[in-house]
């Protein structure tokens, strides 16, 4: 299995700050699966900067406060 | 789970349920060196049938359980894991592929050995089916991919 992508995410407390918002809920408002946005949160699959964009707008913030670039990551040979 | 995992999981169980029987019955021809193109014929024909006539319920089905779309436009991820399925089967199958035309000589030594009454009939049937093994056996793993990469994601 390949590594998990070098970006955490705050989408569990962006949707505990929007009234306990489900993955289900989001999942419909940026028109993916709700399996895609489990995958996304737990950092299992990164999400193209178009989704990333749409899930940010959801919430009403900038992008960096939903996906961060972990910056001691190396990359691999 | 999502419709698209649900539907690989119905179609490998009904492909292997209904194929596997197919190729079980021309190995079974084979075993006794008795082959009707005939017969065969419309017995992949009927297999086909039946397996359209089992996924195809079994599919909608599945949506109206799970209360499901029937066929959802797949978003990025569902994109991405059947690119990379497809990309699996068509590999396998350009292999097999050309595993079976290096494997033709043999296949005309046997048909000419044990179908003497035939032989050019025989090799024909056991290409033509050979051909329909490798790429059911390719739609199958693909599909088996699908699931493991759904999996993988969960």
């Amino acid at each position: 299995m390949p590594p998990p992508p070098p970006i955490s995410n705050t989408i569990r407390r962006l949707r505990f700050d929007h009234g306990e918002m489900t993955q289900q809920q989001l999942a419909d408002a940026i028109g993916m699966t709700r399996q895609t946005v489990a995958a996304i949160e737990q950092n299992k699959y990164s999400p193209s900067l178009e989704a990333a964009f749409r899930i940010a707008e959801v919430f009403g913030v900038e992008i960096g406060a939903v996906f961060q670039w972990k910056a001691d990551h190396k990359p691999q040979a | 789970m999502t419709m698209r995992e649900k539907v690989a999981w119905i179609s490998v169980v009904a492909s292997l349920a209904t194929f596997g029987w197919y190729f079980w019955s021309v190995w079974a021809d084979y075993s006794v060196r008795m082959f009707d193109g005939d017969a065969l014929f419309w017995r992949f024909v009927w297999c086909t049938v039946l397996a359209i006539a089992i996924m195809l319920p079994a599919s909608l089905l599945a949506a109206w359980l799970g209360k499901q779309q029937f066929d959802p436009p797949a978003d990025e991820l569902e994109v991405r894991i059947e690119a990379f399925s497809n990309r699996i089967g068509l590999v396998l199958l350009e292999f097999a592929l050309v595993g079976i035309v290096l494997l033709s000589k043999t296949i005309t030594d046997i048909a000419r050995a044990d179908f003497q009454v035939d032989p050019v009939g025989a090799t024909a049937i056991m290409l033509v089916n050979l051909v329909l093994f490798a790429t059911a056996f390719a739609a199958v793993v693909r599909e088996i991919t699908i699931i493991i990469q759904y999996r993988r994601y969960a």
